[in-house]
């Protein structure tokens, strides 16, 4: 294996787990995911074209791979077993815990298609074209899916308002100087 | 950093998104005008006639901030060793299968 692609494949591993987890709803599951790309993408390396994104290539696949094997499993126990729970215990300070907990019920919620669009464009950092790529949609399609994600996720999590986020002082605060 | 509301808006879609939609900067975010609000139609009791779901700048970047937030917890973990382990193991076959 050319030492540029393991090092491109390996330093790939870290958001194509946080993106199979977000699909799986469970850590074990998303790691044999990720295990499975990496599999298959190093077996077609011929057809990875040098020059072009490592990363939203190894998504593609991913997300192929998931969309024919794996939503057909469903997320039908989501988390009873709680790894997913368990793997996002250190979660970040400033986010008080129930309000996390509440934000990643929510999220488990939205429909997979607009889950997958949000986290593709809010977290792992692709653009629109990128993430309308990786999912073999349209551009448009990609927006809107982000659109009514967002949408969605409020109304789960029932905020109109920063106002009702919890009590967390700092953060609005935060929020509020604009930093 | 913190923008001017009118200039928020006024900015259309652009070819920048690397930093996210949720972030500080979101000049991707569409004028608001008539979009789909099935969801909200359907799936919301409790609020049924609340004003249609405009999410406010704060509520958008603090959603944001949350996926982001547990997005990068993951990732934070860094690469775990099945997957290094992984890779060497097949470059070991290589070198086999290499005259």
């Amino acid at each position: 294996m050319d030492e540029q692609v393991r090092k491109a494949v390996l330093g790939a591993v870290p958001s194509l787990r946080a993106f199979a987890i977000s699909l799986c709803g469970n850590v074990d599951r998303a790691d044999d995911l990720v295990q499975e790309t990496l599999l298959r993408a190093l077996a077609n390396i011929d057809s990875f074209q040098p020059g072009t994104n490592m990363s939203a290539w190894l998504f593609t696949i991913l997300r192929n791979h998931f969309r024919s094997e794996y939503r057909k499993r469903r997320r039908e126990v989501e988390d009873s077993d709680g790894h997913y729970a368990e793997s996002l215990k250190s979660q970040p300070g400033q986010i008080g815990q129930v309000e996390f907990g509440e934000f990643r019920d929510a999220l488990a919620q939205l429909p997979a298609d607009q889950r997958e669009a949000l986290v593709l464009v809010g977290a792992s950092g692709f653009s629109y074209e990128e993430a309308a790529h990786i999912c073999g949609c349209a551009v448009g399609t990609i927006k809107s899916r982000v659109n009514r994600a967002r949408t969605r996720l409020a109304e789960l999590m029932d905020i109109d308002s920063v106002d009702e986020f919890g009590p967390d002082q700092t953060t609005r605060a935060v929020l509020a100087s604009g930093e | 950093m913190e923008l001017d509301e009118k200039e928020l808006w006024r900015c259309g879609p652009g070819p920048k998104t690397r930093a996210g939609i949720w972030g500080e900067k979101m000049n991707e975010r569409k004028p608001l005008g008539p979009k789909p609000m099935e969801s909200a139609a359907t799936s919301r009791g409790k609020k049924a006639d609340a004003k249609p779901a405009k999410l406010s700048r704060e509520v958008q970047a603090r959603l944001g901030q949350q996926l982001r937030a547990m997005y990068d917890d993951v990732v934070n973990q860094g690469v775990p060793d099945r997957f290094t382990e992984l890779l060497n193991r097949i470059n070991d076959n290589e070198s086999k299968d290499r005259p």
